[in-house]
């Protein structure tokens, strides 16, 4: 049976092969994890769907498949008509398995056998060869005059007795870089590459916050049983924020090659998570409307949902802006790196104490450094200015309702 | 040139005798502006800003004027690629008219339209035809349309003499004719089919001879005489109105340029632009008017100086718009989503 | 066959929905006939469609029951009143035309290709054209060389017109109710031989939506054909043959040739490796030319072995059936491509 690429997303279109779990040939049981697969967001393994075999692999690893591409073929326990064994032709039957031989090396080799003869082989067949390392000159010199097909290369995987590890394993004191710790890379190295940023900072007073959470966060934690957090008030200072300054929430849009500035009104933020490996983006929606409460629910859920690595597909499609909160974790102040696609982010510091000027004397005063880094070709320095004048007018000048 | 004649009409019930003042005066005022705006096409096709192709009507602006007297503001117009005057005597906005010829995202169609295709549908101008007699079906549609609806209105059809040859024309006036539709066809006769003169491609000069093929009322009306052609739309109009079928009205009338920005017109005898352009439908009305007391040259002077003003400034503003987006969704444009 | 399904939404009365076995004559007077009720701006105009009931007896009873203004007999003047439809489309109407032969497509085309798919674009988008062309093509009838085209690609180069090609009673159905609603300009291009087809079609069903792309019609992994109208029963009957043989055929209709959506058509190769398309036109310049193009372009590493397209030959068709018979092509000729590609 076919294996297709699964739509993980409404909007994705390509996944990327991380690493293949199990080799041509391996026997596989049903819901046994097959493949890593990666979006630009997530890393989730298919599983089989069924008990049987695998017969052939179609996507190298690192390699990029569109949705609904074939991505393996798994012949069924107890499956026996196959188009190789329903048509057998004297191609598939007479070659020789390929004992001994470097497949990885036979498959980065040219296709073509001796210089000069061109081997006829389909498209399918040398992408079924180049991606499972069997060397086509081998198959054409059994019958270098009939092309070869997908259900030949096939057929020889299928003789081939030893299982091929196309993936060297890690030794000594290298260690391969984890797919998430991968994708982390790129990303980040995308964003340093693609997006010139700017750094606006401010340290703003959060006694008025203090205050609330000791009123409201108590009702809240006796009612739902979940204490909201600073960042939950900062949430909700920041959706203010948006919607005074909406346009803080457009993105850049490409568009037939062309670069459009896309409105956004939806106010969703995502909050980084982290992992024990890397970090998760899920993402709180509609914060426009949601109460102290309703926003700290969501950020459990959010936070939840990251951890245990069940992201939605609502967590995948994309956003503006995001919120990295380390204060617990120690930093003063941090500036966070813009994630590819979006036009922000907060990042946001240790609560600490610190000696201010206040009304001609001297005061001590509890609060916390914001940094927000911008996508300069969306906003300038006086929008983003602007932005987090209104962002600290909001956390230090809010009444927050006791109920 | 052919002598105006009357067809085969009720002789014109002098309907523009009832016109008031203003209305004469406002068909001058209407004129001047065709006149005064096709002089600044041309301009602005010099200067660079109008693209590709352009057909002025110079010379046939009583046509368009007369005829747009008699109708009502719900009432349906197509016409053709030389349509601007058309347009202009329904109220098309300036601006959106040039904006739309220099290929502007303010222009009436978004500049996806051009010169040839000038349409707004909330002015009853339902379509510019770019291909010589594929309007005319339309109309018989606009027609079919206000017949179901019965709401009296009427569609007219403007069409020059080069649409009679071709088969649409026909199948237009014998279905209009076959379930009496409320269609005025007009018909302006330049005497030129492009770059032809009409007798190298028609058997005769008056084509009002055509309807008679179709048992279709017509009339053959001077159409540099402004007064001439309300005299004939007018009651055309009103029989329309009333279930009493379709008209055909032949203008005789002549394009003072050539066929378009390109046609430098030497096919035709100097002697005879000459004579038609004595015929200038503007100059015959002004002098109509100061004859008759209602405009002093003075004032003339004044209406053509107003409608010079208001069409450079609509052009300035209509230069300084912002082409269309390259990435809007074409698509949209294309289909209804 | 008749089965009834009641079908409950919450709150509102059940619906009874009945699905029928009917002709794809029916089918299309069924469609029709609830349209025109569904909306008074809707009139069907064309060729002895009104008290006669149409030269193919597809507006049967139509006249009778909406009388002479919206059920109204033409002159033999196609360019006339497809213009009109435009003429009435662009003042509040939906006008449904019949073009007696597809063939007669010809004598309009200019209406169409110029008028009715460039009005809407040419205004920026800013009059709506919502206007239902449908013509009876196709060959398999002895009518000679004049009137057997299907003229399926020949409106296939011109953006602004939807083409869409039932192939059986249900789709006919559906798919004429869908293009009556949609507010574009849309060509149905029904087949002749298939007006006394017999199939089940949902008849009082209200809920429809113009389908985006092909359909599937019978699952296989081992070869994908590609057929249209008339073609679409053959490649059935062609893969009922060579599953005797162990050889599972996916058999796909087209149904909308434009906007043509390939996608599906490569999902599928990829699984199957082998593309066969079958169009009851000549070879050039037909749709698949296109669907081979852009599956070469969407799935070229799952190829196996060349598409091919079995078309009519490229010359007009000829009268006498002996000669008709043998060039349409056949269930056995689609078999027998299939297996020489495998």
């Amino acid at each position: 049976m076919d294996l297709l690429v699964p739509k993980l997303s409404a909007t994705m279109e390509t996944v990327k092969v991380v690493r293949w779990l199990k080799q041509v040939g391996d026997k596989v049981a049903m819901g046994a994890p097959l493949v890593e697969l990666e979006t630009d967001k997530a890393t989730m393994e298919v599983e089989s769907p069924a008990e049987g075999t695998l017969e052939a692999v179609l996507g190298a690893e690192g390699e990029e498949l569109s949705v609904g591409a074939l991505l393996a073929r798994l012949r069924i326990a107890g499956e026996s008509v196959t188009p190789s064994e329903m048509k057998s032709t004297a191609t598939s039957v007479a070659v020789a398995p390929a004992h001994g031989a470097d497949p990885v090396a036979a498959a980065s080799r040219s296709p073509t056998g001796a210089p000069g003869s061109r081997i006829l082989a389909s498209p399918f067949a040398k992408r079924l060869a180049k991606m499972n390392g069997t060397d086509l000159g081998r198959l054409a010199a059994a019958s270098p005059l009939t092309r070869i097909r997908g259900r030949d290369v096939i057929a020889a995987l299928q003789t081939r007795d030893a299982k091929v590890k196309l993936t060297p394993s890690a030794s000594g004191d290298f260690e391969p870089f984890s797919p998430a710790r991968r994708q982390i890379a790129e990303s980040v190295a995308l964003s340093r590459r693609t997006i010139p940023s700017f750094v606006i900072d401010r340290w703003v007073e959060t006694t008025a916050i203090d205050r609330a959470r000791l009123t409201l966060g108590r009702e809240i934690e006796r009612a739902i049983g979940i204490k909201p957090t600073l960042t939950d008030f900062l949430f909700q200072a920041l959706a203010e924020s948006f919607a005074r300054h909406p346009r803080i929430l457009d993105r850049r849009h490409e568009q037939n090659g062309h670069a459009v500035r896309m409105r956004v009104s939806n106010i969703d933020v995502g909050l980084v998570v982290a992992l024990a490996d890397g970090v998760m983006i899920p993402v709180l929606r509609n914060l426009a409307d949601k109460s102290i409460r309703e926003i700290a629910q969501a950020r459990r859920d959010a936070i939840h949902r990251a951890r245990s690595g069940r992201l939605l597909q609502a967590d995948l499609t994309p956003i503006s802006f995001s919120v990295s909160n380390l204060g617990r974790s120690g930093a003063d102040r941090f500036e966070a790196i813009i994630y590819p696609g979006q036009s922000g982010i907060l990042a946001v510091g240790r609560q600490h104490e610190r000696v201010i000027a206040r009304a001609g004397g001297v005061a001590v005063a509890t609060g916390v450094n914001l940094t927000l880094s911008f996508d300069h070709r969306l906003i300038d320095g006086l929008q983003g200015a602007q932005f987090i004048d209104t962002l600290a007018e909001r956390i230090e000048r809010a009444v927050w309702p006791t109920s | 040139m052919t002598k105006p004649a009357p067809g085969t009409g009720s002789a014109s019930n002098k309907a523009a005798a009832a016109l008031s003042i203003e209305d004469r005066i406002g068909l001058y005022r209407t004129m001047t502006l065709i006149r005064e705006f096709e002089e600044q096409v041309q301009r602005s096709y010099l200067e660079g800003l109008v693209h590709g192709t352009t057909h002025l009507c110079n010379g046939q602006e009583a046509v368009c004027a007369g005829v747009a007297k008699a109708l009502r503001e719900d009432d349906y117009v197509s016409y053709t690629y030389r349509g601007h005057g058309q347009c202009l005597a329904r109220g098309m906005d300036l601006e959106a008219a040039f904006a739309e010829l220099f290929g502007r995202e303010t222009g009436v169609c978004g500049g996806i339209g051009g010169s040839m295709h000038l349409t707004d549908i909330d002015l009853g101008l339902i379509g510019a035809f770019g291909i010589v007699g594929a309007g005319l079906p339309v109309a018989v549609g606009a027609g079919l349309s206000a017949q179901l609806a019965g709401r009296r209105q009427v569609s007219v059809c403007f069409f020059g003499d080069g649409a009679v040859n071709i088969g649409a024309f026909h199948e237009a006036m014998n279905m209009a004719q076959v379930w009496k539709l409320p269609v005025i066809f007009v018909c302006e006769n330049n005497l030129y089919g492009e770059f032809s003169h009409i007798l190298h491609t028609t058997p005769y000069e008056d084509l009002v001879i055509r309807a008679a093929g179709y048992s279709m009322q017509s009339e053959l009306v001077d159409g540099n005489d402004v007064l001439a052609v309300y005299d004939a739309a007018a009651p055309a109009v009103a029989r329309a109105r009333d279930g009493q079928g379709p008209t055909f009205i032949e203008c005789k009338t002549y394009r003072h340029r050539g066929h378009s920005r390109t046609d430098p017109a030497k096919y035709r005898d100097s002697a005879e632009v000459e004579a038609w352009l004595k015929l200038d439908p503007i100059s015959l009305y002004r002098a109509d008017l100061r004859a008759a007391g209602l405009m002093s040259d003075v004032g003339a002077e004044d209406v053509a100086a107003e409608a010079r003003s208001l069409v450079k400034a609509a052009a300035d503003r209509a230069a300084a718009a912002p082409w269309p987006s390259q990435t809007q969704d074409f698509m949209a444009t294309m289909f209804v989503q | 066959m008749r089965t009834n399904e009641k079908i409950i939404s919450a709150g509102v009365e059940p619906i009874e929905r009945v699905t029928q076995e009917i002709t794809y004559r029916e089918a299309i007077v069924a469609a029709l006939r609830e349209e025109m009720r569904r909306d008074p701006k809707t009139l069907i105009m064309g060729e002895d469609v009104g008290e006669s009931g149409g030269p193919f007896k597809t507006c049967h009873g139509l006249y009778e029951e909406f009388g002479a203004e919206r059920v109204r007999d033409t002159p033999i003047a196609e360019t006339g009143f497809v213009g009109a439809a435009l003429g009435l489309a662009l003042t509040g109407y939906r006008p449904i035309v019949e073009i007696m032969f597809a063939d007669f497509l010809g004598v309009c085309f200019d209406q169409i290709a110029n008028s009715i798919a460039k009005h809407r674009f040419m205004s920026g988008g800013r009059v709506k054209t919502p206007i239902v062309i449908r013509a009876l093509g196709g060959a398999g009838l002895r009518f000679g060389a004049q009137h057997s085209q299907t003229a399926e690609s020949w409106l296939l180069s011109v953006p602004g017109i939807k083409i869409i090609c039932p192939s059986d009673p249900e789709q006919a159905y559906l798919m004429l109710k869908a293009a009556i609603r949609d507010d574009n300009p849309v060509l149905v291009l029904e087949h002749k031989a298939l007006l006394s087809m017999k199939g089940p079609a949902p008849i009082g069903i209200d809920d429809v939506t113009m389908p985006s792309g092909p359909r599937v019609l019978r699952p296989g992994r081992h070869a994908t054909i590609v057929a249209s109208l008339a073609m679409v029963r053959k490649a059935l009957a062609a893969a009922e043959s060579l599953n005797a043989e162990g050889i599972e055929a996916e058999v796909i209709d087209i149904q909308v040739l434009r906007p043509l959506n390939v996608a599906p058509i490569s999902d599928s190769v990829r699984r199957t490796n082998i593309l066969v398309t079958v169009e009851e036109q000549a070879p050039t310049g037909g749709w698949s030319s296109d669907v081979v193009a852009d599956v070469v372009s969407q799935a070229f590493d799952y190829l196996d072995a060349p598409p091919a397209r079995i078309t009519l030959p490229d010359h007009p068709l000829p009268y006498s059936p002996h000669l008709e018979d043998a060039l349409i092509p056949s269930p056995e000729r689609i078999a027998a491509t299939v297996k020489s590609l495998l």
